[in-house]
């Protein structure tokens, strides 16, 4: 007899966040499964510290099952999640400390996030952009938005925004080919 | 996908680098931190309520006490009809009214 669960996980999205705008748990919970892994991800890809990702990651979904009665179109729900996750990243970028940041992000971690394969080095070279490159480059490669999408999402000129990406990518290549270089067998 | 222009190399880079996660610690994590939140919120509307309840006599005691205050008059006036008419200038209440009406252009006029 199949449970609740197994009829949430096969009915579809907007129905489910239909349920959960009602207050419905397991619907929310549905949601929080089907999504976790992108959102995951793209924290991950944002702040390249696994840890911090995760944490952030759970505060979106935290302020998702707070605000989702307000969300009016079902169907915009994974639109809708993808900019609480890019408020919440930038809400962290705000209150953090820039010069402690600066100091995460030196090369000590290097050597053990090497060996943790093409995810860990695109976040580690990702980790090197400044926070608005590194988020419009995450926003266009990872995401697949557009520029204009893009510009429109982080409130800057289209100009700004290609400049960002086009600056972004030169020297996330550049990074992963030096990667490449000092490890050959984990091509990129 | 987007129809800018990407560079192949980290379009590849990007896509071998995507990973499906389990999530179910991660979802159970979620899903404890939001009955934490939803009993938060439970406790916190009853203490609202208790607070209410508590308060609700001495706040309208307070009120009504006020009130009787505001309306007394600042000069007693034999003629009724002169007290009539001065009735909403000779209160307590006006009183108030017209100091905090000074204290507000004097302060507009320091400041501004």
């Amino acid at each position: 007899m199949p449970t609740a669960q197994d009829a949430l996980s096969k009915s579809p999205e907007v129905l489910v966040v239909g349920l959960a705008r009602t207050g419905d748990r397991d619907a929310f919970a549905e949601l929080v499964r089907r999504r976790q892994s992108w959102i995951r991800t793209l924290m991950r890809r944002c702040c390249g510290d696994i840890t911090l990702a995760d944490d952030l990651a759970q505060q979106v979904f935290l302020q998702a099952w707070r605000d989702i009665a307000k969300l009016r179109q079902p169907k915009s729900y994974g639109t809708w999640l993808r900019r609480l996750a890019i408020n919440v990243w930038r809400q962290h970028l705000r209150t953090r400390d820039a010069l402690r940041d600066a100091d995460e992000h030196d090369d000590s971690h290097y050597g053990v996030q090497h060996k943790a394969g093409i995810a860990m080095d695109l976040n580690h070279a990702l980790a090197k952009l400044s926070d608005t490159a590194r988020l419009c480059v995450v926003l266009s490669y990872h995401e697949g938005m557009s520029h204009g999408e893009i510009a429109r999402f982080v409130k800057l000129p289209v100009g700004t925004v290609k400049s960002h990406i086009r600056r972004g990518s030169e020297r996330l290549q550049q990074l992963l080919s030096a990667y490449q270089e000092t490890q050959p067998e984990e091509s990129i | 996908m987007n129809g800018d222009d990407l560079n192949p190399g980290l379009q590849a880079a990007f896509a071998n680098a995507r990973q499906d996660m389990a999530g179910e610690a991660f979802t159970t994590r979620v899903m404890t931190q939001t009955d934490k939140l939803k009993r938060r919120k439970i406790i916190r509307r009853l203490c609202v309520g208790a607070l209410f309840a508590l308060l609700a006599v001495p706040m309208q005691d307070i009120a009504m006490a006020t009130t009787h205050v505001l309306v007394l008059s600042l000069i007693e006036i034999d003629d009724s009809l002169l007290a009539q008419i001065l009735a909403p200038v000779n209160t307590v209440g006006s009183l108030l009214s017209f100091v905090l009406l000074g204290l507000r252009l004097f302060y507009k006029r320091i400041f501004s």
